[in-house]
């Protein structure tokens, strides 16, 4: 038992060495063969391995409360369940978007718009656990999001500034799951207010500062001595981390006051596009995944007034992100992901809504080594039923996995001692990438 | 209870010779108290001896009170009540502070937490989230947790819940898993029998001997309780409505339930039937194995009969309802893990440890550390009737409760005999509930207002009345009436968007938030329609599902104080993510007694800058009160000792804070004022100097708030030694 472990530690260690290489020279040195056999035992998937995955970190745009897939991504213009929605033309043949995403529809080139997402967990909670996990919800586990699989499995690149981040998450939003807590993505309510606690109290200097903190140590020292467990000094290092990032120059990412007038204006005004816009700031700085939500899709009522609202949101900070990924140089190794729970019935119903719709539905990817252009899937005339190329969530999310280099057949167990995947027996869709 | 009666004189002496056959009374005298934990003290002794465990000292008397209020109140002890202790001179003074703990506010707050990480008590529950039902359920647990109602009895009525949550709160039991019912039961089996058997939900258990037929066999009993309420009702319509259409062919009647206008007529009635929709309900549906079931002895999707896992002998075939009879199989004193779990799990309450770790996943070869102790844990739990506070405060007795605690690191598998409690950092609830104590007077009593509740509770009950009153064809009529006036606002509604969208484009957003309050109102209008056609016009659905608007904060005690600063228990459970409470572990009431106290970056973010200062440091805190009270800068200073790590300092502790205090107190500049000056003036100038006094005296105890400051950041504060 003993030297399994340690085996498998050894084998942890040289994966993060092999990442780290990649990250300084864009190409994976170390072979991975050594690991091979351990991959997949028990699943038997032998899923494909992205070996010089271009996509470093991700900014995911969660569309909360279900995206009606028929007025944005998946426009039916001319037929009954189409309802009033009209297409728009793009750069790329056949892809066509609605026209509540005007400005989006002007990188058509650089997206791909996947038409042939399909679920089978109709209500808001189940459906949004499933995106985020790949597993059903169940009563006895919690399963990892995205962001904490990618710490767990890649590390972090910045030591300061945490692995994950959620902006407007919610208090349903399922976090690390079962794995430590030193994979808990950062939760941030509003995205202007900064990383919370991270300033001194007003009106203290450093000097009085420090002088205190050094009466503290003082205070504690026999206490220490005398309870010397690993719990005790955990404490130390905490101390240490957290005072290393009051410090840090890396905090100002938090401060989105240090971008132009323009560039937040830019991204929209509201809390979205201000959350977007943090993002960008954090995965600049090597953050590994951040995700921010946009609620208010659940347009039961009056879905043709509602949902070009929620697309103007939408529409503004996507196309403000892809443009300035693109302008420094960071499209490429960004993988930005456009996720719901599910789309919305083709059927309006009498108060002018839709209902929900996991049968069919769409989501996109744009960056990170995606070859844009591109159109996933496809649902019939009247968007009832994904008619070619379907997807399930779990093979999104190891098509996110994959761009990233992630290995899918890596078994993590949880403290129960339960076997998990990142993707569950999700398949990638490789030509995508 | 002070003095000893003769009957429990008697009792007590026939205890000597039947200990195992005599239930005890109904409060424990100090002497029976004291004679349990002596019996429990013995069964250690005899295990250090064996074992050559060195014993530790006995901890400091300031140390053991703080620890004491911890462990039974869920905070440290005030100012007032480390002090008060300190100076009485009784030698009962601990059994005295045990019992009144055990008697006070405090210990159901404590309580109360304990059971919402067992059960998973969320204010937003999923089952029945529509209905608020999971605020129904946590007031039923702290009623519960007040009465004291014993464990098992307590195990019993969850497990069996029926009805609506205004008659039965415990039916949040099968609402919290509502949709999940397998899954129902592996929780069951993990809280009240400390088995885990989630992996024989879909194969034979690799690790334990479950098979998948035993997990189905015992699912199968409580698989018919169903939270879906109302369906009587349902059917009562229904059966109105194929009446009405009898002499129709089933074509047309097929086109006219498909018409707009009988969908709409439908969407009413489930809108007014919807506050009566969640519940459990026992039917008597059946659980049958999955279609890829993959073993010999039976065929997959055939029907599984209940059977329990151990213990066979122990259920009652006489019990008609089957979820009666797993209810009484559980709690049964023959059934070999439902009290072992629990005297285990009180065990590791008290001590920080259980004698069989882990205390949830007990196997056949699960070894306990002490086994003579466990046993007699057991007889002892019910010999007290499952009674928690009772058996909490004999083991607070318990000589090894009075040591320094043990501080070395313990792996899963090492035995460890309980010559002391091991050293635990405190609990995100008892941090924050410690915080709240140096901040709020009178912590304990400072409660959401019950009202709210109960208001609540009465107008469910109110509204069931009414609706069960009414014929099925006024009901008719009323979701007629509703229908219409419904597809009326809608069109408003859908007006107000469309101008809202106009006055966007023009940026005019004095019109936009104008518009946007109007359309509010609106969809507020929409929201009672329903429930207003069965109450009357002037009902508000919000009282049925918040509680109307009643305050929070209902007492004039803390009139000033931060709304927000309540005991953990008093607040939404668990608090929203990023709440202190969370940062420092509280669970997120997702799985089974999930909190956590490891260290995290966070938390040292929050004890160095957090926003928690503020009210710490307000001037009507009862820290910054009691600074003030005290004259001199040692006493202030002993303030602030007692006060946050609750003892004395040492001497080399005192220096060490003297030259902390630098800065030099400022005094307010005071004129003789000539006699001329008319006394109301005077007075008028006495007064201002009074009030300049004041606040120099605040602000001249900054530094003594810097010490504050150091304190709340020494482990010796998180941790309970």
């Amino acid at each position: 038992m003993d030297s399994t472990i340690s085996k498998s530690e050894e084998l942890e260690r040289r994966h993060f060495i092999s990442l780290a290489a990649k990250g300084l020279l864009g190409v994976s040195i170390l072979p991975w063969g050594g690991s091979l056999p351990l991959q997949g035992a028990g699943l038997g998937l032998n899923r494909p391995l992205n070996h010089a995955p271009k996509a470093k970190n991700v900014i995911y745009l969660y569309m909360s409360g279900g995206m009606t897939h028929i007025d944005t991504f998946d426009p039916k213009p001319g037929t009954e369940t189409g309802g009033p929605t009209q297409a728009l033309d793009t750069k790329v043949d056949q892809l066509k978007l609605s026209e509540n995403l005007p400005l989006l529809a002007n990188h058509a080139e650089k997206i791909a718009v996947i038409r042939g997402m399909s679920s089978t967990k109709g209500a808001h909670q189940q459906g949004n656990y499933f995106m985020h996990t790949s597993y059903a919800q169940r009563a006895t586990i919690k399963h990892p999001t995205m962001g904490s699989w990618m710490t767990k499995l890649d590390g972090r690149f910045n030591p300061t500034l945490p692995g994950a981040v959620v902006v407007n998450g919610g208090s349903q939003h399922p976090l690390s799951g079962f794995l430590p807590s030193s994979h808990q993505p950062l939760a941030i309510g509003d995205p202007e207010a900064g990383l919370r606690n991270s300033k001194m109290h007003p009106g203290l200097t450093n000097e009085v500062f420090n002088k205190r903190l050094n009466f503290s140590q003082k205070l504690d020292e026999s206490f220490v001595k005398k309870y010397g467990s690993a719990k005790v000094s955990s404490y130390a290092d905490m101390y240490d981390d957290a005072i290393r990032l009051m410090k840090s120059g890396d905090l100002s990412a938090f401060d989105l006051s240090k971008e132009s007038q323009k560039t937040r204006e830019s991204y929209g005004e509201d809390r979205f596009g201000q959350g977007v816009l943090l993002a960008r700031r954090l995965v600049e700085r090597q953050v590994r995944f951040v995700e921010v939500q946009l609620g208010g899709w659940d347009t039961h009522q009056n879905n043709f007034s509602r949902a070009p609202e929620q697309c103007a949101i939408l529409d503004q900070a996507l196309s403000a992100l892809i443009a300035d990924l693109k302008q420094r140089g960071m499209l490429d190794e960004t993988l930005v992901v456009l996720a719901t729970e599910f789309g919305r019935t083709p059927n309006i119903n009498i108060n002018d809504g839709r209902d929900h719709y996991p049968k069919a539905f769409s989501c996109m990817l744009a960056g990170g080594g995606i070859k844009g252009g591109q159109i996933w899937g496809k649902t019939d005339e009247e968007g009832r039923e994904v008619v070619e190329q379907k997807v399930e969530i779990p093979d999104f999310n190891a098509t996110i996995a994959f761009a990233l280099g992630l290995p899918l057949d890596k078994i993590i167990y949880s403290p129960t001692r339960r076997p998990f995947t990142l993707s569950d027996k999700g398949q990638p869709i490789t030509q995508l990438i | 209870m002070k003095t000893t009666s003769v009957a429990t004189l008697v009792f007590f002496i026939c205890l000597q010779f039947t200990l195992h056959a005599v239930h005890l009374e109904e409060r424990l005298s100090p002497s029976i108290i004291q004679t349990e934990a002596t019996a429990i003290d013995k069964i250690l002794n005899r295990t250090y001896q064996k074992r050559n465990v060195e014993i530790p000292d006995k901890v400091s008397e300031s140390a053991l009170v703080r620890r004491l209020y911890l462990s039974l109140v869920g905070r440290i002890p005030t100012y007032g009540e480390i002090n008060s202790y300190l100076y009485t001179t009784s030698v009962q003074k601990k059994s005295l502070l045990i019992e009144e703990l055990t008697e006070s506010y405090g210990y159901n707050s404590h309580m109360f937490n304990w059971w919402a990480d067992l059960l998973r008590l969320k204010s937003q529950m999923r089952g029945g989230n529509q209905i608020q039902a999971g605020q129904l359920y946590n007031h039923w647990v702290k009623e519960q947790v007040g009465k004291n109602v014993p464990f098992d009895q307590m195990a019993y009525s969850l497990v069996t819940a029926e009805g609506y949550p205004w008659e039965n709160g415990a039916v949040g039991y099968y609402l919290r898993d509502t949709g999940m019912p397998l899954d129902n039961m592996s929780n069951t089996a993990q809280i009240f029998l400390g088995t885990q058997m989630v992996c024989a939900q879909c194969h034979n258990h690799p690790f334990d001997k479950w098979t998948q037929m035993e997990y189905y066999k015992m699912a199968s009993f409580t698989y018919g309780v169903s939270t879906r309420m109302g369906q009587g009702f349902k059917n009562k319509i229904s059966q109105y409505f194929s009446q009405q259409t009898k002499d129709l062919s089933k074509t047309q009647r097929n086109e006219l339930s498909n018409t707009k206008k009988v969908q709409s007529l439908r969407k009413a009635i489930q809108e007014m039937v919807q506050p009566l929709r969640y519940g459990a309900a026992h039917t008597g549906r059946k659980l049958s194995l999955p279609h890829d079931y993959q073993y010999e002895d039976a065929k997959p999707k055939s029907v599984v009969d209940s059977e329990p896992i151990f213990a066979t002998d122990s259920l009652n075939k006489e019990i008609e309802n089957p979820v009666d009879a797993y209810g009484q199989w559980i709690i049964s004193t023959n059934n070999p893990r439902f009290t072992k779990v629990i005297s285990n799990r009180m065990w590791k309450k008290v001590f920080g440890r259980g004698i069989i770790e882990p205390v949830d996943d007990l196997r056949d070869d699960s070894e306990s550390s002490i086994p003579e102790l466990l046993t007699h844990l057991e007889s002892l739990m019910i010999r007290v009737k499952y009674d928690l506070k009772k058996f909490q405060q004999i083991l607070h007795h318990v000589k090894a409760f009075e040591r320094e605690a043990t501080g070395r690191e313990l792996t899963s598998v090492e035995k460890y005999y309980f010559e002391a409690p091991i050293l635990k950092r405190m609990s995100a609830e008892q941090l924050w509930d410690s915080i709240v104590t140096l901040s709020i007077p009178e912590v304990d009593e400072r409660k959401t207002n019950p009202s709210k509740v109960e208001s609540r509770l009465a107008n469910f009950a109110n509204y069931q009345k009414k609706i069960e009153g009414l014929t099925e064809k006024k009901i008719i009529q009323l979701a007629k009436k509703g229908s219409k006036e419904n597809a009326r606002i809608n069109n408003n509604m859908n007006e107000i968007q469309l101008k809202i969208r106009e006055a966007q484009e023009a940026d005019d957003r004095l019109a936009v938030s104008r518009l946007r309050r109007e359309y509010g109102e609106k969809r507020n209008e929409q929201k009672s329609l329903f429930a207003s056609l069965i109450m009357g016009p002037e009902f508000d659905t919000r009282s049925l599902y918040r509680g109307g608007k009643s305050k929070n904060s209902f007492d004039d005690r803390w009139k000033g104080y931060s709304g927000n600063l309540m005991r953990a228990a008093e607040i939404e459970t668990p608090a929203p993510p990023g709440h202190f409470l969370r940062e420092f572990g509280q669970s997120d009431r997702e799985v089974i007694e999930n909190s956590s106290n490891e260290s995290s970056v966070p938390q040292a973010l929050t004890l160095l800058n957090g926003v928690f200062y503020k009210a710490l440091f307000d001037p009507r805190s009862p820290l910054s009160q009691n600074l003030l009270k005290a004259n001199t800068t040692e006493a202030k200073i002993h303030v602030l000792f007692l006060s946050i790590l609750n003892r004395n300092p040492s001497a080399e502790e005192l220096s060490q804070s003297l030259s902390m205090v630098t800065s030099v107190p400022k005094v307010p500049y005071q004129v003789p004022l000539p006699n001329k000056v008319s006394s109301e003036k005077k007075k008028k100038y006495l007064k201002s100097i009074q009030d300049k006094k004041q606040k120099l005296a605040y602000y001249n105890d900054r530094d003594f708030r810097g010490i504050a400051w150091s304190l709340i950041n020494t482990r010796q504060f998180s941790f309970i030694q």
